[in-house]
C-alpha cells in the first residue's frame, strides 16, 4: 500500500512571537500538510460530486486528480454493499447529525483491490445553516482489518480446538463406559431361589475404575461369586481388573476352595506383575452350596474389608477374615476362610472400601466400619435388593465425599412367607 | 489436604524417611520415586517414620510395598516407624501388617 510521508515538522507552532521563518514555514506547509497528510481527505458536493480530493488518497486509490474530480461521486469509490449502505445511513444520518464518525467501509482501487477505511465526515453549513458540502477524512484501517481477522481466525481456531477436545472427550468417556461395563458382568444371572442384587457407583466418568464383582452358577446347586479392588485407577487398573476377573473364574470352575482360588490369583498377579510396580488387589471370594432350603457359603478373603450377613432376625453379623493378605503382592500371601449358612431372609453383602472410606461430615472423618454396621442394623431384616437400593441412596448422600469407585453385591435368600427368585441390578 | 513432604536423614542403621502430609493417588508416585533414589546395601536399615502421614489411600499403600520390595531385594530391612492408628487399621485389614516391621518411635 502506497502511503504518503508526513508533513514537515511544525516548532513553536501558534507560540507568539516565534521567529518570522516559521510563519513563513507555516503558511508553507498547509497546502503540503492537506495533501500529504498521513490520512485521505475528501470534499464533496451535497450531491456526491468531488470537488477536492488530496493526494494521499488518490495515491491510496491509484486514481489522478483528473479522473475524480468533478467526475465521480463518493459514492463511486464504494464497493456494492458500501454504496448501499451509504445510501441508507450514511448520507441520511449525516444530513440529520451533520457529522459522522468512525465508520467502517471498503474502497475500491484503480487495480480493483479493497482498501478498508475508517470514515469521519462532517456537513459543512453557511452562516445562514445551509448545508454547503461534505468533508471527509479517510483513515487506512488494513493493519487494523488485518488484526481483527487474526483476531477472529484465532478465536474460530480456538472455538474449532474447543469442540474437538469436547468430541474427543465425548468419544473417551463413551469407550471408557463401553470397557467398565465389559469387567463387569451385564445382567446377574436368575439363580432359582437365590436372590441377588448389585451396584457399581463409577468415581469419574473419565476414569477407568478398579473394582470388579461376578456371579456365575457353578452347577444345578453351586453358585460362585467374587467381589474386589483392584490398586490403582484407570487404563492400569482395567487391565489388572480383566487379568483378575478371569483368572478367578477360571480357578473357580476348577476348585471350589475359595482360599486355593485366591491363591492361583495371588500367582497369576505375580507372575504378571514385578516388585517395583506392584500390582495387588483385594477380593473376596465365595462359593454356595444350596442344602435344603438354605445356602452354605464357604468364602475367603484377601486383604478385603468383612462381609456382613444381615440376619432374617436383624441380627447383623461380620464374617472375619482378618489376617487375609493383599493378593498379588507377596508370593507367601495367605487367606482368611471363613463360613456361614444363610437362611431363608438372610443377605449376605459384599462390598469395596469406596463405601467405608467416604469422607463425611464437616471434618471429612471416613464413613467406617462402625457406621456400615449400624446402617445395616437399621435395615435388617432386608431383601439384597431393597438394601442395595439403601446403600446406593446412602452413596449419593455421601456427595463429594465418596471420591473411589464403589462395588455392593447382595446375596440373599427369600424369607419364608416370599416366593420366588428375582435378579436386580 | 497436606502436601505430601519427605525428609531424608542418615541413621547410624542405615536411613530414616521421614514421610509427612497426605499419600495419595496424585502424590504416591513421590515416595516410589524417593526411596528408588536411595541406595541400600545388604543388612542396611530403611526407617520409614510415618507419625506426621495425615492420610493414606491404597495408592499411598502401594508405594510403601514399592519402597520395601526395593529395600528387600537389595538385602536391606523396612522398619514402619510412628504408624498412625488409622494407617494401621488399614495394613491389618489388607494383612499387610504380618509383612511390615512396625515399631513405636524409639
Amino acid at each position: 500500500m502506497n502511503r504518503a510521508g508526513s508533513g514537515p515538522d511544525e516548532p513553536g507552532a501558534g507560540v507568539p512571537g516565534t521567529h518570522a521563518a516559521f510563519s513563513a514555514l507555516l503558511e508553507d506547509s498547509a497546502e503540503e500538510l492537506y495533501e500529504s497528510a498521513p490520512c485521505g481527505y475528501l470534499s464533496t458536493l451535497l450531491d456526491g460530486t468531488i470537488a477536492k480530493i488530496n493526494a494521499t488518497l488518490l495515491g491510496w486509490l491509484g486514481l489522478s486528480r483528473a479522473d475524480v474530480v468533478g467526475r465521480m461521486r463518493f459514492s463511486d469509490l464504494l464497493t456494492v454493499g458500501g454504496k448501499l449502505y451509504h445510501e441508507t445511513h450514511f448520507a441520511p444520518l449525516l444530513r440529520i447529525q451533520g457529522h459522522l464518525g468512525g465508520i467502517a467501509l471498503e474502497l475500491k482501487t484503480a487495480t480493483g483491490s479493497r482498501l478498508p477505511v475508517l470514515l469521519t465526515s462532517t456537513l459543512k453549513k453557511s452562516h445562514d445553516g445551509e448545508p454547503l458540502l461534505i468533508r471527509t477524512t479517510v483513515f487506512d484501517a488494513t493493519d487494523r482489518r488485518a488484526y481483527e481477522q487474526e483476531l477472529l481466525r484465532a478465536r474460530r481456531a480456538a472455538e474449532e480446538a474447543h469442540r474437538q477436545a469436547e468430541a474427543d472427550r465425548e468419544r473417551l468417556r463413551e469407550t471408557l463406559q463401553v470397557l467398565q461395563r465389559s469387567l463387569l458382568p451385564e445382567t446377574l444371572p436368575d439363580i432359582p431361589g437365590v436372590r441377588a442384587a448389585c451396584h457399581y457407583h463409577t468415581a469419574s466418568t473419565m476414569q477407568l475404575g478398579g473394582d470388579f464383582y461376578d456371579l456365575f452358577a457353578l452347577d444345578d446347586t453351586r453358585t460362585a461369586f467374587f467381589l474386589g479392588d483392584v490398586c490403582g485407577k484407570g487404563p492400569q487398573a482395567a487391565a489388572l481388573t480383566s487379568l483378575t476377573r478371569y483368572t478367578l473364574r477360571t480357578a473357580l470352575l476348577h476348585d471350589v476352595d475359595p482360599v486355593a482360588d485366591l491363591a492361583v490369583l495371588n500367582t497369576a498377579l505375580l507372575d504378571r506383575y514385578t516388585g517395583d510396580d506392584p500390582r495387588y488387589c483385594t477380593a473376596v471370594v465365595g462359593v454356595m452350596d444350596r442344602v435344603g432350603d438354605t445356602l452354605e457359603v464357604r468364602l475367603a478373603s484377601g486383604g478385603h474389608p468383612p462381609a456382613l450377613v444381615l440376619r432374617a432376625d436383624g441380627r447383623v453379623d461380620t464374617l472375619a477374615t482378618a489376617g487375609g493378605m493383599l493378593v498379588g503382592a507377596f508370593p507367601s500371601a495367605r487367606f482368611a476362610p471363613a463360613h456361614t449358612t444363610l437362611q431363608p431372609g438372610d443377605t449376605l453383602l459384599l462390598y469395596t472400601d469406596g463405601l467405608t472410606e467416604a469422607r463425611v461430615g464437616p471434618h471429612h472423618e471416613m464413613y467406617g466400619d462402625e457406621a456400615l454396621e449400624s446402617f445395616a442394623a437399621g435395615l435388617a431384616p432386608t431383601a439384597p435388593h431393597d438394601l442395595v437400593d439403601a446403600l446406593k441412596d446412602l452413596l449419593r448422600g455421601f456427595g463429594d465425599g465418596l471420591d473411589d469407585d464403589t462395588a455392593l453385591l447382595a446375596i440373599g435368600l427369600p424369607a419364608r412367607t416370599d416366593t420366588g427368585s428375582r435378579s436386580a441390578r | 489436604m497436606k502436601p505430601l513432604t519427605i525428609r531424608e536423614s542418615p541413621t547410624s542403621a542405615g536411613l530414616d524417611l521421614e514421610v509427612a502430609g497426605d499419600l495419595d493417588y496424585t502424590s504416591a508416585p513421590r515416595l516410589r520415586q524417593a526411596a528408588h533414589a536411595v541406595v541400600l546395601s545388604t543388612g542396611r536399615r530403611l526407617t520409614v517414620d510415618l507419625g506426621r502421614l495425615e492420610f493414606c489411600d491404597s495408592s499411598g499403600i502401594t508405594a510403601l510395598i514399592a519402597v520395601r520390595n526395593h529395600a528387600v531385594s537389595a538385602g536391606a530391612e523396612v522398619v514402619l516407624v510412628a504408624v498412625p492408628a488409622n494407617l494401621r487399621r488399614l495394613l491389618s485389614l489388607t494383612g499387610l501388617d504380618q509383612v511390615f516391621d512396625m515399631r513405636e518411635r524409639p
